[in-house]
């Protein structure tokens, strides 16, 4: 679990198993008293003892002991995890950031293209030479030109924000490359000094 | 009548030409005022810069004329907080990328080079007489490179505006200023660390590939063979990928109509990424069904001893994160994500980058401390829950062998790693909550 920091140290960001809200924790803790497992108080705290009780009611019921209410325990306390079908919103701004600039760079793109896009953006945060965080990058001057014409501000679809989660949890279909550009309509003769690595749908990847 | 329809035309005309008029100029000066902020936005940005480029050289020679540890380190963390100031006010100016990108690489090194001697430091280590040459060194260039932006800065005190002479093509005058005073000063000097943005980070090396060379067409029919069952009805090779890792790269055509993307390393014949994505409208799978079918897929892959550590579910999709295992030790720099849909149980995506870059045949079984010993090093004001044997990457391609105390506190959960050889505490973790999920920082 604890993977997500050691992996934030290359910038890049695992999210977890949905954890239940102060209401669910609530009515876990409730029930789990009324069923004698749980002696502390409702405060909707998911604590050392909500999870102690946790686990001695999955011993008890067959389930996986491990004090996490995922989607199994949940059904049989009798609860359902708002998080676990969770809405499409995504709540992380960095990634809700960089899933726009997926979109406003490559929403024609094939699914790996768009991930790749991202990939670029995250790979630029951990080079010197660039800015050091993704708003820094996507925002840097002419780097993109959806940033210019402002197409960056469309809403992104859920694809592009799956491609910018995909691209936060280490795809990187292009191997560390820093430059992407669409050989029909790149204006600038400097990219094409780049070395190209790959070539995905329309674009050009390179370092 | 004519002289009247006249008038009232002339009326009319006057009346249309007077209401253009207001739009016209209510929209200079509204694009006065938009280019102004703008302006001051610049500006501020810019003279940022200055000031910290002035207070950074001020800092660099006092840590080479100070003889005090504390004052070393205070000066060190400083630098490295200018340098994150410097780079992103620099980022907000309207400069092309190839013009700023040696000044940005200085300043992202240097701080990052202060940074790593500060921990040094307050790890009890000296700076080593080669760290004292390089900021020596590094002092040379930030004079020039202060002269440059002063210079500079003394042309836009004048009556010079940025907006106007910023732009992208000509490069306009603001780019070609800077421009020219990257050739000039900056003769950077190359620094020899294991930090962020150092030539060992950037061009790690990759250890967890086999030697043999595949062909092409052995990629092929490897990826044939080990996704014989599945969905996948045909694949076609699509040309090679020559970055950090060479891969061949292949389109998977599934029955399902859909296509996706699979890459096999040239050197070892990993299968390295696969990515496809659809829409996941239903959950008919539990989280320990899929991962069952992702610990299946990584032994079909010939992945061994792969274990889940944690999932992750994301609209419907779990992450399934499976860590290399041997002997109770879990090592989490020897990582595969495997995608799995949460209503058919199909493999979505495979990421096995950092296995490739960290697996190797090293074996840490034997703590030199005890289980006791480390639970004794943790803060009396945590409650442990659980304890086990992790090796964790660390700072900057480290590698720490520990044991990973699960720990909470008010109703907040900690991670604590301490070190299994000299009972060190390494780091620690608290998971963090939020609407998506939980995360640990």
């Amino acid at each position: 679990m604890a993977l997500v920091a050691f992996y934030g140290i290359n910038r890049r960001q695992y999210d977890l198993y949905a954890a239940p809200t102060t209401a669910e924790t609530r009515v876990i803790q409730q029930r789990l008293k009324n069923w004698g497992y749980y002696t502390g108080s409702v405060d909707g705290i998911y604590g050392s003892k909500t999870k102690s009780a946790v686990i001695s009611f999955q011993k008890k019921n067959g389930l996986v002991a491990d004090g996490i209410v995922g989607t199994k325990t949940a059904s049989a306390i009798g609860i359902t995890l708002s998080a676990s079908s969770s809405s499409s919103t995504a709540t992380n701004s960095n990634l809700y950031l960089l899933a726009r600039c997926i979109y406003a760079e490559a929403r024609g793109e094939p699914y790996t293209g768009m991930v790749a896009v991202g990939a670029v953006v995250l790979n630029r945060v951990s080079n010197a030479d660039f800015p050091n965080t993704i708003s820094g990058v996507i925002y840097q001057p002419w780097a993109f030109t959806s940033v210019n014409d402002g197409q960056i501000n469309l809403t992104p679809s859920q694809t592009a924000i799956n491609a910018a989660q995909d691209a936060m949890n280490g795809w990187d279909p292009t191997y560390g490359c820093l430059f992407f550009y669409n050989p029909k309509t790149a204006q600038s003769q400097w990219i094409y000094s780049r070395k190209v690595v790959t070539t995905i749908g329309n674009h050009r990847f390179a370092l | 009548m004519k002289m009247r329809i006249n008038r009232t035309l002339f009326l009319l005309m006057s009346l249309a030409i007077v209401v253009l008029s207001v739009i016209a100029v209510s929209n200079i000066i509204r694009r006065n005022t938009l280019a102004t902020s703008l302006e001051n936005v610049y500006e501020q940005n810019f003279y940022d810069v200055v000031s910290n480029v002035n207070d950074l050289e001020v800092k660099l020679s006092k840590l080479t004329a100070t003889n005090s540890d504390t004052i070393k380190s205070r000066l060190l963390i400083e630098i490295w907080n200018q340098c994150n100031f410097t780079t992103n006010s620099l980022s907000a100016l309207p400069i092309s990328h190839q013009t700023v990108a040696d000044t940005s690489a200085f300043l992202n090194k240097l701080g990052a080079f202060a940074y790593i001697n500060a921990i040094n430091l307050s790890n009890g280590e000296d700076i080593t007489s080669e760290n004292t040459t390089q900021f020596n060194t590094l002092h040379t260039s930030c004079v020039t490179l202060q002269k440059d932006i002063n210079d500079l800065s003394e042309v836009i005190s004048g009556n010079y505006n940025i907006v106007n002479n910023a732009k992208k093509n000509n490069l306009g005058d603001f780019s070609s200023n800077f421009s020219s005073m990257q050739k000039n000063s900056v003769n950077y000097p190359s620094l020899i660390y294991d930090g962020p943005f150092s030539d060992s980070v950037i061009n790690k090396e990759i250890k967890g590939l086999p030697d043999n060379i595949l062909t092409a067409e052995e990629a092929k029919s490897l990826l044939e063979e080990k996704t014989k069952d599945t969905r996948i009805t045909k694949v076609v090779y699509n040309g090679k990928t020559e970055g950090k890792f060479t891969t061949y790269d292949f389109n998977l055509k599934l029955n399902t109509g859909h296509t996706a993307y699979a890459q096999v390393t040239e050197k070892g014949g990993l299968v390295l990424t696969i990515s496809n994505y659809r829409a996941v409208d239903t959950i008919t799978k539990t989280e320990d069904e899929c991962i069952i079918i992702a610990e299946d897929f990584a032994t079909k892959f010939g992945f061994e001893n792969m274990k889940s550590v944690w999932v992750m579910q994301n609209n419907n999709i779990a992450y399934v994160n499976l860590v290399y295992t041997e002997n109770d030790v879990i090592y989490y720099p020897d990582l595969i994500v495997v995608k799995i849909a949460m209503d058919t149980g199909e493999m979505l995506g495979w990421e096995a980058m950092s296995y490739a870059y960290n697996h190797t045949g090293r074996i840490y079984s034997e703590p030199e401390i005890t289980e006791l010993q480390a639970k004794s090093s943790v803060s009396p004001l945590l409650t442990i829950d659980n304890v086990r044997l992790a090796v964790i990457p660390k700072e900057y391609l480290k590698e720490v062998f520990t044991y990973e105390i699960a720990c909470s506190k008010d109703g907040l959960s900690y991670f604590v790693y301490v070190n299994a050889i000299t009972g060190v505490e390494e780091e620690v973790l608290r998971v963090v909550d939020t609407n998506q999920g939980s995360l640990v920082q």
